[in-house]
């Protein structure tokens, strides 16, 4: 939503694109939607489903999986044959990907090293990675925003967040 | 007269110096939030809701319902003065306003955007205030099947309006209804797909995966395009318009009032869907249809007033039905479960002063709005002058020690980040996430009242046909299901046709 007229893209953002048509796009999504279907109707068959008259626990997943496999088939076969979309779609800016690795990060030391260094590191990183800031700047601005987030998380709205 | 009566018992509670104050915080950062891109009013609302955990439910509806309209009032000043809108609802202001902000008129497209916000929104909520008490009354008289079929009915409205394709919508439910079997069967205690873990018996946190869905993926989408802002800030004595503007915005503002109301009511996207009908409404009732593109301010007037006109009429599904239709009144349903406070027919027997103080709380926050907003527009633009670099780290801080302290389970953090991950992919490719986000708040519901329906009815279907209420809902389920069918058929035809004229 940020592309504003007479604005200007920041170098970080410039390098390390990938672009793929929307067809192929559409059926990558189309195929994990599928696998997700299959393994739900795999797994609902081990529930009680109960029968169409007295249904049990496993009639709506198994009832939503075979919903789910018949609309992926569907979005496969527009994506190949009925209404496949050529234009190209950018995708995994390297700012992005390393967001994401970020963010990954966070949710797995989130418990082990406690919540707010593990914030701090992310707000560091995170700066560091979007704009070529001085180290010490990003380091601040990491430690200021974790202590921010206890005063105002943790001393304000007495949330419980592990190690603090 | 009796409507009166309880307004009035309504504004005794809104105008408690503590509700006041939080209907003025839930005003300001929704403004803050419709500001600033990444940071719709969903984000917003999920990312004070532990704030709303230690106050009663009344105070917390009223500072998230001011969250809600505020954000509808802050998307149009970065429309207007940067050509960024702050949410999506506000995109089509951008045609427009920012031709006038460009052209030295900035200050009278503001006021007029304020001007009607406030009445879209004023007039919505009477609307609110007249039809909810008699609907709710109605809808106590039905029952479970009744009921499922007016779920499926919303879910297919919400494929009929949404942006996406209709197979891509489609999925989008499909998914939603099966991430909400995870974890415990209501019905039998049967565990589904928990894998043995005690944190998912309760199912997937739906504010993690809303925030992941909207707020992470926003955000991960905006890094791709992180630019300098240079916005056109009015003076303060800018912004009187013309008598001319006026009379221009007049008719437009009435118009886009009743779009804006009734497209709120329907389930989907209404509020972004309203402003897009306003302005092709606005465009071809001109006399000079020419001038839209470049600076009519009924290009501004009417949008604006359609997508404040949806949030009081929004607010119907979800406190009649206990059905919210967008995804932001989705949080406001999950806000009031957490207090123990059902939305649906029984909230106004049960609950009337959360009913009532909400309802005299929009009307204040709507008036908090039209006096803040204009004489604030610069302190509110300039946090667009905030390094981006800065910004989304902390907005990813407060997401997710906001998606943490609701349950305070780290695997809440893993679906933040992985339906984060999902819905960047999914929204490159332009799948709608809100239909997901909806079938998910609905689909525990569904699936009781389907098995309560036929357990009444010794397994008999024909429930489902029975009663009026039923017959009604199944009659329009029928016609959309028509229309979407004659749609879809005409579509194909003419792609064919041009497929082959052009050889």
């Amino acid at each position: 939503m940020a592309s504003a007229n007479g604005q200007t893209e920041s170098a970080t953002t410039k390098a390390h694109k990938a672009s793929v048509e929307a067809r192929h796009g559409d059926a990558a999504v189309a195929v994990a939607l599928l696998t997700l279907a299959v393994y739900v109707i795999w797994t609902a068959q081990a529930m009680p489903v109960g029968s169409i008259a007295s249904p049990g626990p496993g009639f709506f997943p198994l009832g939503l999986g075979i919903a789910l496999a018949a609309t992926s088939l569907g979005l496969l076969l527009r994506s190949r044959i009925i209404a496949g979309d050529r234009s190209s779609v950018e995708l995994m800016h390297a700012s992005v990907g390393a967001a994401f690795v970020i963010l990954m990060g966070v949710a797995f030391f989130f418990d082990l090293l406690g919540a707010l260094p593990t914030l701090a590191l992310m707000l560091a990183i995170l700066s560091r990675t979007f704009a070529p800031i001085a180290w010490w700047k990003a380091a601040l601005f990491g430690i200021a925003g974790a202590f921010a987030a206890w005063i105002f998380f943790v001393r304000l709205l007495g949330v419980s967040l592990p190690g603090a | 007269m009796q409507t009166i009566h309880y307004l009035l018992d309504g504004f005794a509670i809104a105008l408690t110096w503590r509700n006041l104050l939080l209907c003025v915080m839930g005003c300001l950062w929704g403004t803050v939030v419709g500001v600033l891109p990444g940071l719709g009013p969903l984000a917003g609302m999920t990312l004070l809701l532990p704030l709303t955990f230690k106050l009663d439910p009344t105070g917390a509806v009223i500072m998230l319902a001011g969250i809600f309209y505020g954000a509808m009032y802050g998307g149009s000043t970065t429309s207007i003065l940067v050509r960024m809108p702050g949410e999506a609802a506000s995109v089509v202001t951008c045609i427009d306003g920012y031709a006038m902000a460009r052209q030295g008129r900035a200050g009278p497209a503001l006021m007029i955007a304020a001007v009607g916000s406030f009445i879209g929104g004023t007039l919505s909520i009477v609307g609110l205030m007249l039809f909810a008490p008699p609907l709710a009354a109605a809808m106590l008289k039905v029952g479970p099947a009744a009921e499922v079929i007016l779920m499926l009915l919303a879910l297919l409205v919400i494929s009929f309006v949404s942006t996406a394709p209709p197979l891509k919508t489609l999925a989008m439910i499909v998914l939603g209804l099966i991430i909400a079997t995870v974890g415990i069967d209501p019905l039998t205690a049967w565990p589904r797909f928990t894998y043995g873990s005690l944190e998912l018996t309760e199912g997937i946190s739906f504010v993690a995966l809303a925030i992941g869905l909207f707020g992470v993926s926003e955000i991960l989408l905006n890094l791709e395009r992180i630019a300098a802002v240079h916005p056109i800030v009015p003076r303060l004595r800018e912004l009187l318009p013309r008598r001319a503007d006026l009379a221009a915005a007049a008719a437009p503002v009435a118009r886009g009032s009743v779009i804006g109301f009734v497209f709120g009511v329907v389930p989907g996207v209404s509020h972004i869907v309203s402003t897009f009908v306003s302005y092709a409404v606005e465009k071809r009732l001109s006399r000079h249809p020419e001038r839209f593109g470049k600076g009519a301010i009924e290009g501004v007037a009417g949008p604006e007033t359609a997508n404040n006109a949806t949030t009081g009429s929004s607010m119907i599904p979800l406190l009649v039905l206990g059905i919210p239709a967008i995804p932001s009144t989705a949080i406001l349903l999950s806000a009031l479960l957490i207090h123990g406070v059902q939305p649906g027919p029984q909230l106004l027997v049960e609950h009337p002063n959360v009913f009532w103080g909400l309802i005299a709380s929009m009307y204040l926050g709507n008036v908090i709005l039209l006096a803040l907003n204009l004489p604030l527009v610069g302190l509110f633009v300039s946090l667009l002058r905030v390094p981006y670099a800065y910004l989304a780290p902390i907005i990813l801080l407060v997401s997710i020690v906001g998606v943490y302290s609701v349950n305070a389970k780290s695997l809440d953090i893993w679906i933040l980040v992985i339906s984060g991950g999902i819905g960047y992919f999914l929204r490159k490719f332009e799948f709608d996430t809100a239909p997901l986000l909806l079938a998910l708040v609905l689909g525990d519901r569904i699936e009781v009242n389907f098995r309560r329906a036929l357990t009444i009815s010794d397994g008999d279907y024909g429930i489902f046909l029975k009663g009026p209420a039923a017959r009604a809902l199944l009659s329009a389920l029928a016609l959309i299901f028509f229309l979407q069918g004659i749609a879809w058929l005409l579509g194909f035809r003419r792609r064919n046709a041009e497929r082959f004229g052009s050889g």
